[in-house]
């Protein structure tokens, strides 16, 4: 009983991560029909400065700060300076720039901080919190579970409450009609960047301490998962990138727990070329996706 | 004005939007070879004319989504020479698109407060929300379901109350009748010329449909291949049999 606990809250954090920085795909995919493949090495740069922040000033909430705030410029960066000039014809060229700026990024911050692991301390104990003989959680998983629970509700809040937000949904599905009523499009577009740039930041921070490790190619393995967790929720949908998450999330730990670490890709593999096979569109899309 | 504003009556009042040989198109081949177009403030000017006339072209060559090659356009006397797209709605000038005209993945009421998005005031959007329910009641009903599930008169009348909600000088309306049952169109013909009456609205109709475009109409001017062939008193158009027969095929 105690072990399945464990493993279902290890899951669902593990899970939390990979719907946060699914979610960070999904709203740069719905602002502007990319594929970010430069997102995992992006939000790696941004957790090294967050980094910096936590070794000087041992505070973990001042590092959530700066990995918001430096994802944010990054994406403004990224967009204003390399993305808007990249043609649109074909989705492969933009997929090909962001993995030369993949190549770019990584290489920048392995000159700066070396390719070795940084040991990242956990802001809280890893120890799992007993209720009797139960172990139930830790308070670093419960930690993570707040922190994307409140950032996935602010999201939702943004999109579906604000002017701000109706603003960003009308230039994701038609650019055109949005134009026409006088929504700044392009700047739209930024700010989906900026947005999911702080928002892939964040995840790639919240797991470095327990699952990734700091290194330049910290994002990699994170982003393929994402990734495949995007492709299964389905791009467009937000809602489908967090349940997609914490699923595969539970999946992989209970997989791997079973069945040894190498059969945990392996089950992940075997789900996407499912739901591709069956349900191209992602499973929690409603209707065929837009192409742009 | 007991008289609809006719060709004489236009020199008389101020003009809201003006076109000076305006040429513009895809690719080599312009689709307009110099449009010289009037609008008097307040009336209401249906262009005519068979499929590819440049029609279209025409009102996405104004809302500014194609630049003009040459030629100029002026909204209440000022050029709209290098005036993005977003900002002409700032200055008065609002498109309804043809055919998809609401945002399908959006609510009735977000594409509706989506018009009205760039005014600060924000107590009265809301009233002016209110105000188009009033006059489209089947639009009040549906207001939290996506446009996907609004019928075409539906989508229609949405896409009037949004362009409504943007208090415009000028309305441009690409197609307003398309695939429409002749009761929905004649609604949405009433609206706008309550639209006119009420606020002075200016509107520029492209219509395939020529009788009921020139039922609502001061003056109609018929667009072939891109040129303008004849500007005249909506009335006296739909009697002229010989440029019927010419440019509108019936």
């Amino acid at each position: 009983m105690s072990t399945v606990l464990l493993l279902l809250g290890a899951g669902l954090a593990r899970g939390a991560v990979f719907a946060l920085f699914a979610l960070a795909l999904v709203l740069i995919w719905r602002a502007t029909r990319i594929a970010n493949f430069a997102q995992g090495a992006m939000s790696v740069a941004a957790a090294y400065l967050a980094y910096l922040v936590l070794v000087g000033t041992g505070s973990f909430a001042l590092a959530i700060v700066t990995v918001l705030v430096v994802g944010a410029a990054i994406g403004f960066g990224m967009e204003r300076g390399l993305m808007r000039f990249v043609p649109s014809r074909s989705p492969l060229n933009s997929i090909i720039v962001a993995i030369g700026a993949v190549m770019v990024l990584t290489g920048l911050l392995g000159i700066l901080f070396g390719a070795d692991y940084k040991p990242v301390s956990v802001p809280f104990s890893r120890e799992p919190i007993m209720i009797g003989e139960l172990a139930i959680v830790s308070p670093y998983t419960l930690f993570v579970f707040v922190v994307v629970a409140v950032v996935v509700a602010g999201i939702a809040l943004l999109f579906t409450r604000t002017s701000l937000g109706l603003a960003m949904r009308a230039s994701a599905f038609d650019d055109e009609v949005a134009r026409l009523n006088g929504v700044r499009v392009s700047r739209m577009r930024t700010l989906g960047w900026m947005l999911s740039a702080a928002v892939g930041g964040l995840a790639v921070l919240l797991a470095v301490p327990t699952e990734l490790g700091l290194s330049p190619h910290s994002g990699d393995l994170l982003f393929v998962n994402a990734f495949t967790v995007a492709i299964i929720g389905g791009l467009d949908s937000p809602v489908g990138a967090v349940i997609a998450g914490l699923l595969i999330g539970v999946l992989l730990t209970v997989v791997t727990t079973l069945w040894g670490a190498t059969v945990g890709p392996i089950a992940i593999l075997v789900l996407l070329v499912v739901v591709l096979l069956v349900r191209p569109q992602g499973i929690f899309s409603l209707r065929k996706a837009r192409l742009a | 004005m007991t008289e609809p504003a006719t060709g004489q009556a236009a020199t008389a009042t101020r003009t809201a939007l003006s076109l000076e040989g305006v040429v513009a198109g895809y690719g080599h081949d312009p689709a307009l070879h110099g449009v010289d177009l009037d609008l008097p403030e307040g009336s209401i000017v249906a262009v005519v004319g068979a499929n590819g006339a440049g029609k279209s072209t025409l009102l996405r060559t104004i809302s500014g989504l194609l630049p003009p090659s040459s030629g100029d356009i002026r909204l209440g006397g000022e050029s709209l020479a290098g005036v993005p797209v977003e900002e002409r709605i700032r200055r008065g000038i609002v498109h309804v698109p043809e055919r998809r005209q609401v945002i399908a993945e959006l609510t009735v009421e977000e594409n509706l407060r989506l018009g009205a998005l760039w005014r600060r005031d924000k107590a009265e959007r809301a009233s002016d929300i209110a105000e188009v329910y009033e006059f489209f009641p089947a639009l009040a009903a549906r207001r939290t379901k996506p446009g996907s599930t609004l019928s075409g008169g539906e989508r229609q009348m949405l896409a009037i109350g949004r362009a409504y909600m943007a208090h415009p000088k000028v309305m441009l309306l690409d197609e307003p009748s398309l695939g429409l049952a002749p009761k929905v169109v004649a609604d949405i013909m009433a609206m706008l010329a309550w639209l006119r009456t009420e606020y002075g609205l200016t509107i520029l109709l492209v219509e395939q449909n020529v009788r009921t475009a020139l039922s609502i109409a001061d003056t109609g001017v018929v667009l072939n291949l891109g040129r303008v062939v004849a500007t005249r008193p909506a009335a006296e158009l739909e009697a002229d049999e010989q440029l019927r027969h010419l440019y509108l095929g019936f």
